[in-house]
């Protein structure tokens, strides 16, 4: 019978196509472990998840069963994990126009092989949305797929190097591209370039380097070509910082970014985890100072339900007024099993404070929706 | 909660009210349309939803050119100098309640828009196609919404100039 539901839910979201995604929660570093490896196959986080990252997977559900993939029904081979994510969304939009609509955001698979000591393949393969006029040839696509060189293949420190399709490492990497920081912040939803990367990751702090070049093979979501740096250094178990820089060029525009980072988990089992990101855009002659900035306070009211407010800011051009926009988001994710996520999301979305400028008040939005998600 | 204070003060203290903004059609691609309507899953060149991608100068033209037929774009673009019958300001300021016969989708769909990116959108589309400014070399006249001027740019596109508050247009 659950099998029977899986096929259907994967058969709906095939059918009605993946338009958004969200990925892993930062939230958990911190406060349920020190770094993303400890939970993740990948150094980057999201996706894959080790044995450690079961655990936690079981340990936060309320009512916990086997966290592993396909209940353990279906056991791969010791040299390949297998996994995948399933989300889908409702909810009431007033962005101004109202409207209730919902749609699939996620239908993919992942695959990731020892093919020799320390060097793995990975590949996360889907639905995504496609593109007008070859709808038939692009609703499939591989977001990721990369050679992975592991220091310590049985540790989730060390030395990483990776070469193909991932999102360079920037910053926090929160879950919801919505978020300023990620929608502006030069990481945003399917724009995952070609790159290489050397990254290292210890309990005590992390490096990660990126070159990119946009990705050629399609009509790409960004056309971006750079490098990518994220440095991260944890002061103790409960405090951390980080600095970012990105510089990239496009056929358009060349945009330079620096940001820095903050998670602090406080008394009452609250983290607090801060960025902020200037841009400098040069178009031409023309040159734009942009700040995306991104506030989210987390807290587990339960074991298996965590509250999320967050505080955003985007100024598109520092130099004008009434182009900055503001965002209060509201989350709040309940972890009934092992493999299912209820989410409720809501969102306030303010221009220059709801102000007026030169006699005209921007419009306000708003949406509440729900979110469910379910990992084979 | 000093950043919040910092953030506050900087969306509260910063910027100039006088919209000098340039009306060519690279400086709007990536500073409204780019970040406004080409996330992935919308008018991105990834999946041009409607066959419209803004997310980069080529793209945009493209669009403009050859996936708006010619009687579509002359409503968007050439008459869309009388704001607000116009349907490119119909679809930035539809609204519930509001008159829509041909069905347009109110956009941006996923979040509200700066009004002074809507207006700049209108008054960039009101001068022209981009690739099609006919004035003569050098040439500088008065143009859209009155104290304005206009000439050629380097993409042989229209450029809209503001005239500082007191100064004349010509």
């Amino acid at each position: 019978m659950r099998l029977l539901a899986i096929v259907v839910a994967i058969g709906a979201v095939v059918a009605f196509a993946g338009e958004r995604r969200a990925q892993a929660y930062p939230q958990f570093q911190l406060a349920r472990d020190q770094t993303c490896t400890n939970c993740h196959v990948s150094p980057a986080g999201g996706g894959l998840l080790n044995e450690n990252g079961l655990n936690v997977a079981e340990g936060i559900s309320q009512w916990g069963n086997k966290p592993e993939f396909m209940y353990k029904k279906l056991e791969p081979p010791s040299w390949l994990l297998l996994g995948g994510d399933l989300r889908a969304l409702a909810g009431f939009f007033a962005t101004p126009y109202r409207s209730v609509t919902g749609f699939p955001m996620q239908a993919e698979v992942y695959a990731n092989a020892i093919v020799g000591s320390g060097l793995s393949l990975h590949v996360t393969a889907g639905i995504r949305p496609p593109r007008h006029g070859s709808e038939a040839a692009t609703v499939f696509w591989s977001r990721e797929h990369y050679v992975m060189w592991q220091q310590h293949p049985d540790e989730p420190t060390g030395l990483y190097l990776r070469a193909g399709h991932f999102m360079p490492v920037f910053g926090l990497r929160f879950a919801e591209h919505e978020d300023y920081t990620r929608r502006f912040g030069g990481t945003g939803l399917d724009t995952e370039p070609y790159g290489i990367a050397a990254e290292y990751v210890d309990q005590a702090y992390e490096v990660h380097a990126t070159g990119f070049v946009r990705d050629r093979l399609i009509q790409a979501a960004s056309v971006d070509s750079g490098v990518a740096l994220y440095a991260e250094v944890r002061a103790s178990t409960d405090l951390s910082f980080g600095a970012e820089a990105m510089a990239t060029v496009s056929k358009d525009d060349q945009k330079q970014r620096a940001g820095l980072t903050n998670k602090i988990f406080l008394p009452g089992d609250v983290l607090l985890q801060t960025e902020v990101i200037g841009t400098r855009v040069a178009i031409g002659t023309e040159v734009v100072h942009q700040i995306a900035g991104y506030v989210l306070g987390s807290r587990f009211l339960t074991d298996w339900l965590m509250l999320d407010l967050g505080l955003g800011y985007f100024d598109e051009n520092l130099r004008y007024q009434g182009l900055d926009r503001e965002a209060l988001d509201l989350n709040l994710h309940w972890f009934p099993t092992s493999h299912v996520e209820l989410l409720f999301d809501a969102r306030l979305e303010l221009i220059d404070f709801h102000q007026a400028v030169n006699g005209v008040t921007s419009p306000v939005g708003a949406y509440l929706a729900f979110q469910a998600h379910y990992r084979l | 909660m000093k950043w919040l204070v910092l953030l506050v003060s900087l969306g509260f203290a910063c910027g100039t009210s006088t919209d000098d903004r340039p009306r060519t059609t690279a400086y709007v691609t990536k500073t409204v349309l780019a970040q406004t309507c080409a996330e992935a899953q919308c008018h991105s060149s990834f999946v041009q939803k409607h066959g419209y991608a803004f997310d980069t100068v080529d793209a945009v033209k493209h669009t403009l050119f050859a996936e708006i037929t010619a009687p579509v774009r002359s409503a968007l673009i050439s008459e869309s100098t009388a704001p607000p019958d116009q349907p490119l300001s119909n679809v930035l300021r539809l609204r519930n309640g509001d008159p829509n016969p041909d069905g347009i989708k109110a956009m941006p769909y996923d979040s509200p828009m700066p009004e002074a990116d809507v207006e700049l959108l209108l008054e960039w589309a009101a001068l022209g196609e981009p690739g099609a400014c006919e004035l003569a070399p050098g040439a500088t006249v008065c143009g859209f919404a009155g104290a304005a001027r206009v000439h050629c740019g380097d993409d042989h596109e229209y450029v809209f100039e503001t005239v500082p508050t007191g100064g004349s247009c010509e």
